[in-house]
């Protein structure tokens, strides 16, 4: 059975041109050009919605870095929110802190670690530690899960700063080297006082950017912040 | 054309019953003519596709039911005392509602499910060769289809916005930042700024039940149009039944349509079964999102990249054309990406001059079936490397065991195989499974008829 169209469609029969010259470009090319083009040009218009498409930011306030004078607060727990004193952690345990009112910003999440004084070594920085109080960032440097000693890992030293998501050990006492697992460097420490009530705060920004980053990024910034 | 057919149907007006009020209308006994007696071979590998299919169907219509409860936030509501985001409060008030948590987690295996079948699927098609000409397009759209019902399970895991989920899809976004060169935009990009961001629910929303599942269904009505266009592919045996054009199988309607309905049945009572007797992803149980991060194994599908992200080295870790190579994104991104890329160019690598409509027996194909061993195996290995603590195996260990062990396998198959075959084609014994020779096998068929 023949198909409906065919015997319609004139257009595809050649036809003797008017004048002796070939047409090089027929009506059906053109109007298909312009089709064409046409289209390409709504789609294109269309790709502009495509800027829209944003992150959300809110909040500005609570995304702010932690910075000096910021007092430190208890992230979970019957706790919530209360200022951390430096009898509230047991002795070779860690507590999760927040610096107060920037909790929007997941950088900020801290690891606060009560241990021996004597057992502080470097490469931790004794300057920033306040009667063997010491903090790290919490945010684990492989790919972003919080370290804690809520969990341990058989068979490892303690006191250690375990990341769950990929086994990644950190030692305290010892600049948060990496004791075991894949995080390529350690938790970056962030320098505290106690203040005159009491409680714990920030005296300043972590020694490096926390969470993960990226080699080259990192390097970028050290070369930056040697000068 | 109306005049023609009309004289073409003359002789047979005694015999046919008279046209019915669908017929007048839509013409609907040539429908049936043409499309439902087409045949469709049966056998219980051929199934795969349409439990896939079928676990899609029921995806959809359990996701329905979630959607109308599920609310798209992460703003802070309060849930029994407790500030708890409102996609978490959602699903939890949804758990307590009759019949609520069953359909939830008829929806949770079901994507297991999907996932499982479409893989089987694939290997169905790969180890008999079926990729090749003319289904070459067909492969493709099949190896999308799971590319997407993979990422549709990936935005899904953090709609439930539990401590388990968010911490998941946290690894996930560090991922997709480790990606070279574009990374942090486009992880930005997916992920609505850095995760958790408050746009993160709303877009993973928008992917879960309208982008994905969308582009999902187009693909599945191009993937069975093709089917349909190029007939079904059948076993060696049915060219001794049939010859070479034909297909020996059952009739679509009432046959098939008979098959696919029991099967239908049968996966959502397995579906509901399982469902109602194994928990899965209990939101409150896991509790809302925390800082603190729970214990996380991904589900099995994504198991062997998380076994890749132990096994590479922390040393490899370089920089490189201007970005940074790392274990991260060797395992989680440029891993799955060759992968992909392998199984987009076999159909243009592993090539056959003449259309394949039947199924290439494994043994007659030992370098195929040995590639496709050694990378399951290679994938199995990496999965244990996954559970490595769970089965005291060493890194060490099975750093060398996954290079090694798939080049075993691998070996051994493609040296038992070879074996098999030089048996089979003995002078003096026609093997009718064996394609190589069915040049001559269709001759004799042609004699015989």
């Amino acid at each position: 059975m023949t198909k409906k169209g065919k015997s319609m469609s004139t257009g595809d029969k050649p036809r003797k041109p008017n004048t002796g010259e070939q047409r090089r470009f027929s009506r059906r090319a053109l109007v298909q050009w312009v089709l064409g083009v046409g289209a390409a040009f709504a789609m294109g218009a269309m790709s502009i919605a495509a800027l829209s498409i944003r992150p959300t930011k809110r909040n500005a306030k609570q995304q702010e870095p932690v910075a000096a004078g910021d007092r430190l607060v208890f992230v979970i727990g019957a706790n919530k929110g209360q200022p951390i004193r430096r009898d509230s952690i047991p002795v070779n345990e860690a507590v999760l802190a927040f610096p107060e009112g920037k909790d929007g910003n997941p950088d900020n999440l801290i690891l606060l670690c009560h241990l021996d004084p004597v057992s502080l070594a470097p490469p931790t920085i004794l300057a920033w530690t306040a009667e063997g109080l010491v903090a790290y960032s919490a945010i684990c440097t492989h790919l972003g899960c919080t370290a804690s000693t809520l969990q341990r890992m058989e068979g490892t030293d303690f006191p250690q700063l375990l990341c769950p998501c990929h086994s990644g050990v950190f030692d305290p006492q010892s600049g948060a080297i990496v004791k075991a697992g894949p995080p390529p460097r350690p938790l970056p420490q962030l320098p505290i006082q106690i203040d005159n009530q009491g409680e714990l705060i920030a005296a300043g920004w972590f020694e490096e950017p926390p969470g993960v980053v990226p080699k080259g990024e990192l390097r970028r910034w050290r070369e930056k912040n040697k000068n | 054309m109306a005049r023609e057919e009309q004289e073409l149907k003359a002789p047979q007006a005694e015999s046919a019953p008279a046209p019915s009020w669908w017929d007048e209308r839509l013409d609907w006994r040539r429908f049936k003519a043409k499309y439902l007696r087409k045949a469709f071979p049966v056998h219980p590998a051929f199934f795969l596709g349409e439990i896939a299919l079928f676990s899609f169907v029921i995806l959809v219509l359990t996701g329905i039911l979630l959607a109308l409860t599920y609310e798209p936030s992460a703003q802070l509501v309060e849930l029994e005392g407790n500030q708890v985001p409102a996609a978490y409060a959602s699903v939890v008030e949804n758990d307590g509602t009759p019949l609520g948590l069953f359909v939830r987690q008829v929806h949770h295996w079901a994507a297991h499910v999907m996932i499982a079948a479409a893989i089987l699927h694939l290997l169905r098609i790969f180890f008999t060769g079926l990729y090749k000409k003319p289904r070459e397009i067909n492969w493709l759209v099949g190896l999308l289809l799971l590319v997407l019902a993979v990422f549709a399970s990936f935005s899904g895991y953090l709609l439930p916005f539990d401590a388990f989920s968010v911490t998941a899809t946290g690894i996930g976004y560090h991922i997709a930042r480790s990606v070279p060169w574009i990374g942090p935009q486009l992880a930005d990009f997916i992920f609505a700024g850095r995760f958790p961001a408050p746009g993160t629910i709303p877009r993973f929303y928008a992917y879960h039940v309208i982008l994905i599942p969308l582009l999902i269904m187009g693909l599945i009505t191009l993937h069975l149009w093709i089917l349909l266009k190029q007939h079904h592919s059948q076993a060696p045996s049915a060219r001794i039944y049939v010859g070479n054009r034909k297909i020996l199988g059952v009739p679509l309607w009432p046959h098939q349509a008979l098959l696919m309905t029991v099967l239908f049945l049968v996966l959502l009572g397995i579906l509901f079964a399982v469902a109602g007797l194994f928990p899965v992803h209990p939101v409150a149980y896991y509790g809302p999102p925390e800082p603190a991060t729970p214990v996380v194994k991904p589900d099995w599908y994504w198991l062997w990249l998380y076994g890749a992200l132990k096994l590479v080295p922390t040393w490899f870790d370089f920089e490189a054309f201007g970005t940074t190579i790392n274990p991260e994104n060797l395992g989680g991104v440029l891993l799955p990406l060759l992968l992909v890329t392998l199984l987009v160019l076999l159909p243009f690598v592993d090539r056959s001059r003449e259309p394949v409509h039947f199924l290439e027996p494994s043994s007659a194909h030992p370098i195929r079936t040995a590639l496709g061993i050694g990378t399951l195996t290679f994938l199995l290995m990496l999965m244990f490397a996954a559970y490595n603590e769970e089965l005291s195996l060493s890194l060490e260990v099975l750093r060398v065991g996954v290079l090694l062990v798939p080049l075993l396998t691998g070996a051994v198959t493609y040296w038992s195989l070879r074996g098999r075959h030089a048996k089979v084609s003995l002078p003096g014994r026609e093997n009718p499974l064996e394609p190589t020779q069915s040049q001559d096998l269709t001759q004799i068929i042609d004699k015989s008829e």
